[in-house]
Protein backbone atom coordinates (compact mmCIF):
# COMPACT_ATOMS: atom_id res chain seq x y z
CA UNK A 1 0.00 0.00 0.00
CA UNK A 2 1.54 3.61 -1.02
CA UNK A 3 1.93 6.28 1.26
CA UNK A 4 -0.78 8.05 -0.49
CA UNK A 5 -3.19 5.13 0.14
CA UNK A 6 -2.69 4.81 3.63
CA UNK A 7 -3.19 8.40 3.94
CA UNK A 8 -6.81 8.50 2.48
CA UNK A 9 -7.33 5.44 4.21
CA UNK A 10 -6.82 7.00 7.72
CA UNK A 11 -8.95 10.17 6.12
CA UNK A 12 -11.56 8.04 5.86
CA UNK A 13 -11.54 6.34 9.07
CA UNK A 14 -11.09 9.95 10.81
CA UNK A 15 -14.36 11.08 9.21
CA UNK A 16 -16.38 7.98 9.69
CA UNK A 17 -15.47 6.34 12.84
CA UNK A 18 -15.13 9.60 14.31
CA UNK A 19 -17.02 12.14 12.71
CA UNK A 20 -14.46 14.70 12.08
CA UNK A 21 -15.27 16.90 9.42
CA UNK A 22 -13.90 16.26 6.41
CA UNK A 23 -11.99 19.60 5.61
CA UNK A 24 -10.70 19.46 9.19
CA UNK A 25 -8.49 16.06 8.21
CA UNK A 26 -5.47 17.85 6.82
CA UNK A 27 -1.72 16.50 6.55
CA UNK A 28 -0.76 18.57 9.65
CA UNK A 29 -3.61 18.42 11.73
CA UNK A 30 -3.20 17.17 15.19
CA UNK A 31 -5.15 14.51 16.06
CA UNK A 32 -6.35 15.72 19.80
CA UNK A 33 -5.66 18.82 19.35
CA UNK A 34 -7.08 19.54 16.05
CA UNK A 35 -9.65 16.46 15.54
CA UNK A 36 -11.33 16.03 18.78
CA UNK A 37 -9.94 12.32 19.47
CA UNK A 38 -9.14 11.27 23.21
CA UNK A 39 -6.78 7.91 24.02
CA UNK A 40 -9.59 5.30 24.00
CA UNK A 41 -10.08 6.72 20.37
CA UNK A 42 -6.33 6.20 19.91
CA UNK A 43 -6.79 2.72 21.01
CA UNK A 44 -9.73 2.29 18.19
CA UNK A 45 -8.35 3.64 15.29
CA UNK A 46 -4.78 1.42 16.03
CA UNK A 47 -7.18 -1.74 16.01
CA UNK A 48 -8.36 -0.29 12.72
CA UNK A 49 -5.05 -0.09 11.19
CA UNK A 50 -4.16 -3.39 12.35
CA UNK A 51 -7.38 -4.71 10.54
CA UNK A 52 -6.18 -2.42 7.30
CA UNK A 53 -2.37 -3.80 7.08
CA UNK A 54 -2.98 -7.45 8.92
CA UNK A 55 -0.10 -6.37 11.43
CA UNK A 56 0.34 -6.09 14.83
CA UNK A 57 0.88 -2.53 16.33
CA UNK A 58 1.10 -1.43 19.62
CA UNK A 59 -0.24 1.90 21.61
CA UNK A 60 3.78 2.78 22.35
CA UNK A 61 4.52 2.97 18.34
CA UNK A 62 2.10 6.04 18.56
CA UNK A 63 2.65 7.12 21.34
CA UNK A 64 5.00 9.91 19.75
CA UNK A 65 2.71 10.39 16.70
CA UNK A 66 0.97 14.07 16.81
CA UNK A 67 -0.42 14.48 13.36
CA UNK A 68 -2.12 12.50 10.58
CA UNK A 69 0.80 12.18 9.28
CA UNK A 70 2.82 11.51 12.04
CA UNK A 71 0.72 8.41 11.78
CA UNK A 72 1.10 7.71 8.40
CA UNK A 73 4.42 7.73 8.40
CA UNK A 74 4.76 5.03 11.24
CA UNK A 75 2.27 3.00 9.66
CA UNK A 76 4.17 3.29 6.57
CA UNK A 77 7.68 2.69 8.27
CA UNK A 78 6.29 -0.97 10.08
CA UNK A 79 5.21 -2.29 6.79
CA UNK A 80 8.43 -1.72 5.31
CA UNK A 81 10.21 -2.91 8.02
CA UNK A 82 7.69 -5.99 7.61
CA UNK A 83 7.75 -6.26 3.85
CA UNK B 1 -30.22 47.87 59.31
CA UNK B 2 -31.55 44.40 60.02
CA UNK B 3 -30.17 44.18 56.47
CA UNK B 4 -26.79 44.84 57.01
CA UNK B 5 -26.57 42.74 59.94
CA UNK B 6 -27.88 39.47 58.06
CA UNK B 7 -25.21 40.40 55.16
CA UNK B 8 -22.71 39.97 58.16
CA UNK B 9 -23.75 37.10 59.29
CA UNK B 10 -24.02 35.61 55.96
CA UNK B 11 -20.58 36.18 54.74
CA UNK B 12 -19.01 35.28 58.30
CA UNK B 13 -21.58 31.95 57.98
CA UNK B 14 -19.83 31.48 54.35
CA UNK B 15 -16.12 32.33 55.68
CA UNK B 16 -16.50 29.73 58.31
CA UNK B 17 -18.18 26.96 55.61
CA UNK B 18 -15.27 27.60 53.71
CA UNK B 19 -12.77 27.09 56.15
CA UNK B 20 -14.25 24.07 57.78
CA UNK B 21 -14.11 22.25 54.60
CA UNK B 22 -11.08 22.96 53.63
CA UNK B 23 -9.40 22.86 56.94
CA UNK B 24 -11.73 20.11 58.30
CA UNK B 25 -10.97 18.05 55.43
CA UNK B 26 -7.51 18.13 56.32
CA UNK B 27 -8.36 17.46 59.44
CA UNK B 28 -9.95 14.23 58.92
CA UNK B 29 -7.82 12.69 56.75
CA UNK B 30 -5.14 13.53 59.16
CA UNK B 31 -6.47 12.32 62.06
CA UNK B 32 -9.47 9.99 61.18
CA UNK B 33 -8.29 8.38 58.24
CA UNK B 34 -4.92 7.02 60.06
CA UNK B 35 -7.49 5.39 62.46
CA UNK B 36 -9.18 3.45 59.65
CA UNK B 37 -6.39 2.71 58.20
CA UNK B 38 -4.75 1.09 61.37
CA UNK B 39 -7.70 -0.74 62.02
CA UNK B 40 -8.87 -1.41 58.47
CA UNK B 41 -6.48 -3.87 56.38
CA UNK B 42 -8.25 -4.73 53.57
CA UNK B 43 -7.80 -1.92 51.20
CA UNK B 44 -10.81 -1.97 49.52
CA UNK B 45 -12.86 -1.77 53.19
CA UNK B 46 -10.40 0.78 53.94
CA UNK B 47 -11.53 2.95 51.09
CA UNK B 48 -15.61 1.86 52.02
CA UNK B 49 -15.17 3.30 55.47
CA UNK B 50 -13.53 6.77 54.49
CA UNK B 51 -15.73 6.96 51.80
CA UNK B 52 -18.53 6.41 54.66
CA UNK B 53 -17.08 8.93 57.11
CA UNK B 54 -17.11 11.54 54.03
CA UNK B 55 -20.71 10.89 53.71
CA UNK B 56 -21.71 11.16 57.07
CA UNK B 57 -19.67 14.74 57.87
CA UNK B 58 -20.79 16.25 54.10
CA UNK B 59 -24.54 15.00 55.60
CA UNK B 60 -24.13 16.97 58.75
CA UNK B 61 -22.52 19.90 56.93
CA UNK B 62 -25.17 20.32 54.80
CA UNK B 63 -27.49 20.04 57.85
CA UNK B 64 -25.60 22.66 59.47
CA UNK B 65 -25.87 25.21 56.59
CA UNK B 66 -29.65 24.58 57.00
CA UNK B 67 -29.88 24.84 60.46
CA UNK B 68 -28.13 28.49 60.17
CA UNK B 69 -30.41 29.49 57.30
CA UNK B 70 -27.17 30.61 55.15
CA UNK B 71 -28.73 28.75 52.22
CA UNK B 72 -31.50 26.32 51.29
CA UNK B 73 -31.75 23.60 49.84
CA UNK B 74 -34.38 21.89 47.19
CA UNK B 75 -34.06 17.64 46.45
CA UNK B 76 -36.11 16.21 43.72
CA UNK B 77 -35.92 12.63 42.85
CA UNK B 78 -33.84 11.57 45.59
CA UNK B 79 -35.32 7.94 45.56
CA UNK B 80 -34.02 7.00 42.86
CA UNK B 81 -30.40 7.12 44.03
CA UNK B 82 -31.45 3.72 46.42
CA UNK B 83 -30.32 2.57 42.60
CA UNK B 84 -27.44 4.17 42.15
CA UNK B 85 -24.62 1.77 43.25
CA UNK B 86 -23.40 0.44 40.27
CA UNK B 87 -24.31 3.41 38.06
CA UNK B 88 -22.22 6.42 36.75
CA UNK B 89 -23.98 9.42 38.20
CA UNK B 90 -23.25 12.26 36.21
CA UNK B 91 -23.76 16.10 37.26
CA UNK B 92 -23.56 19.32 36.04
CA UNK B 93 -20.90 21.76 37.98
CA UNK B 94 -21.97 25.18 38.85
CA UNK B 95 -20.74 25.31 42.37
CA UNK B 96 -18.14 24.26 44.82
CA UNK B 97 -20.65 22.33 47.18
CA UNK B 98 -21.53 20.12 44.49
CA UNK B 99 -19.69 17.10 45.46
CA UNK B 100 -20.62 17.87 48.58
CA UNK B 101 -24.23 17.93 47.97
CA UNK B 102 -23.82 14.62 45.44
CA UNK B 103 -21.60 12.71 48.96
CA UNK B 104 -24.19 13.83 51.28
CA UNK B 105 -26.61 11.69 49.70
CA UNK B 106 -24.65 9.10 48.23
CA UNK B 107 -23.17 6.66 51.05
CA UNK B 108 -20.97 4.85 48.77
CA UNK B 109 -19.80 6.80 46.18
CA UNK B 110 -16.38 6.98 44.20
CA UNK B 111 -15.35 10.22 41.97
CA UNK B 112 -13.02 11.00 39.28
CA UNK B 113 -11.39 13.85 40.83
CA UNK B 114 -9.26 16.25 38.82
CA UNK B 115 -5.49 16.68 39.01
CA UNK B 116 -5.50 20.32 40.73
CA UNK B 117 -7.64 18.78 43.72
CA UNK B 118 -5.68 15.21 43.60
CA UNK B 119 -2.85 17.42 44.42
CA UNK B 120 -4.50 19.80 46.81
CA UNK B 121 -2.84 20.87 50.16
CA UNK B 122 -5.79 20.55 51.89
CA UNK B 123 -7.91 18.66 50.26
CA UNK B 124 -5.36 16.36 48.15
CA UNK B 125 -5.24 14.04 51.39
CA UNK B 126 -8.30 13.36 51.55
CA UNK B 127 -9.24 12.60 48.05
CA UNK B 128 -5.86 10.57 48.19
CA UNK B 129 -6.80 8.55 51.23
CA UNK B 130 -10.86 7.82 50.34
CA UNK B 131 -9.67 5.73 47.22
CA UNK B 132 -10.63 8.74 44.47
CA UNK B 133 -9.31 8.32 41.13
CA UNK B 134 -7.27 10.88 39.80
CA UNK B 135 -8.36 11.73 36.35
CA UNK B 136 -4.90 11.82 35.00
CA UNK B 137 -4.42 8.43 35.03
CA UNK B 138 -3.58 6.58 31.78
CA UNK B 139 -6.91 5.23 30.51
CA UNK B 140 -6.62 1.71 31.19
CA UNK B 141 -5.35 2.56 34.28
CA UNK B 142 -8.61 4.66 34.55
CA UNK B 143 -11.01 2.23 33.71
CA UNK B 144 -9.29 -0.36 35.62
CA UNK B 145 -10.25 1.92 38.67
CA UNK B 146 -13.29 2.75 37.45
CA UNK B 147 -14.35 -0.82 37.25
CA UNK B 148 -12.94 -2.14 40.63
CA UNK B 149 -15.66 0.46 42.31
CA UNK B 150 -18.11 -0.42 40.17
CA UNK B 151 -17.84 -4.38 41.38
CA UNK B 152 -17.87 -2.97 44.73
CA UNK B 153 -20.99 -1.77 44.30
CA UNK B 154 -20.20 1.78 44.74
CA UNK B 155 -21.83 4.40 42.45
CA UNK B 156 -19.09 6.54 40.12
CA UNK B 157 -19.67 10.11 40.21
CA UNK B 158 -18.09 12.11 37.00
CA UNK B 159 -18.34 15.99 36.74
CA UNK B 160 -18.27 15.89 32.80
CA UNK B 161 -17.62 19.76 32.77
CA UNK B 162 -14.38 18.82 34.14
CA UNK B 163 -14.43 22.43 36.43
CA UNK B 164 -16.62 24.54 37.61
CA UNK B 165 -18.93 25.78 34.53
CA UNK B 166 -20.15 29.36 34.35
CA UNK B 167 -24.07 29.24 34.84
CA UNK B 168 -25.72 30.48 31.36
CA UNK B 169 -22.36 29.31 29.47
CA UNK B 170 -22.85 26.66 26.91
CA UNK B 171 -22.16 23.29 28.34
CA UNK B 172 -18.90 21.61 27.41
CA UNK B 173 -18.77 18.04 28.28
CA UNK B 174 -15.62 16.55 28.46
CA UNK B 175 -15.67 13.02 26.52
CA UNK B 176 -14.40 10.83 29.20
CA UNK B 177 -17.47 9.77 30.64
CA UNK B 178 -18.79 8.47 28.02
CA UNK B 179 -16.26 6.51 27.27
CA UNK B 180 -16.37 5.32 30.72
CA UNK B 181 -20.27 4.20 30.51
CA UNK B 182 -19.64 2.49 26.81
CA UNK B 183 -16.98 0.71 27.88
CA UNK B 184 -18.23 -0.97 31.33
CA UNK B 185 -21.66 -0.97 30.30
CA UNK B 186 -23.10 1.45 33.17
CA UNK B 187 -26.35 2.90 33.01
CA UNK B 188 -26.08 6.89 33.55
CA UNK B 189 -28.34 8.47 36.10
CA UNK B 190 -28.13 12.25 35.22
CA UNK B 191 -28.52 14.74 37.87
CA UNK B 192 -29.32 18.30 37.51
CA UNK B 193 -27.29 21.36 39.99
CA UNK B 194 -28.80 24.60 40.17
CA UNK B 195 -28.12 27.09 42.37
CA UNK B 196 -29.75 30.45 42.26
CA UNK B 197 -28.44 33.12 42.94
CA UNK B 198 -25.27 31.70 41.45
CA UNK B 199 -22.63 31.61 44.29
CA UNK B 200 -18.94 29.95 44.83
CA UNK B 201 -18.27 30.46 41.16
CA UNK B 202 -14.92 29.33 39.82
CA UNK B 203 -12.85 32.60 40.08
CA UNK B 204 -15.11 34.15 42.85
CA UNK B 205 -13.97 34.96 46.50
CA UNK B 206 -15.65 33.03 49.23
CA UNK B 207 -17.08 36.59 50.72
CA UNK B 208 -18.71 37.68 47.72
CA UNK B 209 -21.46 36.20 48.65
CA UNK B 210 -25.07 36.74 46.81
CA UNK B 211 -27.37 39.55 47.72
CA UNK B 212 -29.91 36.69 48.98
CA UNK B 213 -29.51 33.71 50.19
CA UNK B 214 -28.79 30.91 47.47
CA UNK B 215 -31.05 28.10 46.51
CA UNK B 216 -29.27 24.84 46.07
CA UNK B 217 -31.37 22.04 43.97
CA UNK B 218 -30.74 18.93 43.37
CA UNK B 219 -32.42 17.16 40.86
CA UNK B 220 -31.85 13.51 40.25
CA UNK B 221 -33.48 13.29 36.34
CA UNK B 222 -33.35 10.26 34.01
CA UNK B 223 -31.21 7.10 33.44
CA UNK B 224 -29.56 7.02 30.64
CA UNK B 225 -29.25 3.22 29.45
CA UNK B 226 -26.18 3.08 27.22
CA UNK B 227 -26.62 -0.67 25.85
CA UNK B 228 -28.77 -0.24 22.80
CA UNK B 229 -25.86 2.79 21.53
CA UNK B 230 -23.52 0.02 21.22
CA UNK B 231 -25.78 -2.24 19.35
CA UNK B 232 -26.07 0.79 16.51
CA UNK B 233 -22.56 2.62 16.46
CA UNK B 234 -18.91 2.00 17.09
CA UNK B 235 -17.88 3.19 20.10
CA UNK B 236 -16.66 6.32 18.80
CA UNK B 237 -19.10 6.97 17.41
CA UNK B 238 -21.53 6.01 19.93
CA UNK B 239 -19.37 8.01 22.71
CA UNK B 240 -19.56 11.49 20.76
CA UNK B 241 -23.24 10.68 20.50
CA UNK B 242 -24.41 10.24 24.15
CA UNK B 243 -22.05 13.68 24.62
CA UNK B 244 -24.70 15.36 22.83
CA UNK B 245 -27.19 13.52 24.36
CA UNK B 246 -26.28 14.14 27.77
CA UNK B 247 -25.77 17.72 26.68
CA UNK B 248 -28.63 18.41 24.90
CA UNK B 249 -30.38 16.98 28.21
CA UNK B 250 -28.80 19.49 30.45
CA UNK B 251 -29.34 22.47 28.28
CA UNK B 252 -32.93 21.57 28.26
CA UNK B 253 -33.11 20.79 31.97
CA UNK B 254 -31.21 24.58 33.18
CA UNK B 255 -33.11 26.55 30.25
CA UNK B 256 -36.87 24.95 31.49
CA UNK B 257 -36.16 23.93 35.36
Amino acid sequence: MSRDELLHQIKSYLIEIFEVPAEKVTPDARLYEDLDLDSIDAVDLIVKLQDLTSQKFSPEDFKSALTVTDVVDRVDAMMKAQA
Amino acid sequence: MLDWLARIYRTLGTGFFFAILFGGGAVIATIAFPIVSLTTRNTERRWARKQYIIHLLFRFYIGLMRFMRLAFFEFRGLEKLRDAPGKLVIANHPSLLDVVLLMSLIPRAQCIVKQELWESPYLGRLVRGAGYISNALPSEQLLAACRQAIELDACLIVFPEGTRSTPGAPIQLQRGFANIALLLGLDIQLVTITCTPPTLLKGQKWYEIPARRPVFCVDVGQVISVAHLLNDHARPLAARKLVRTVAAYYEDRLANG
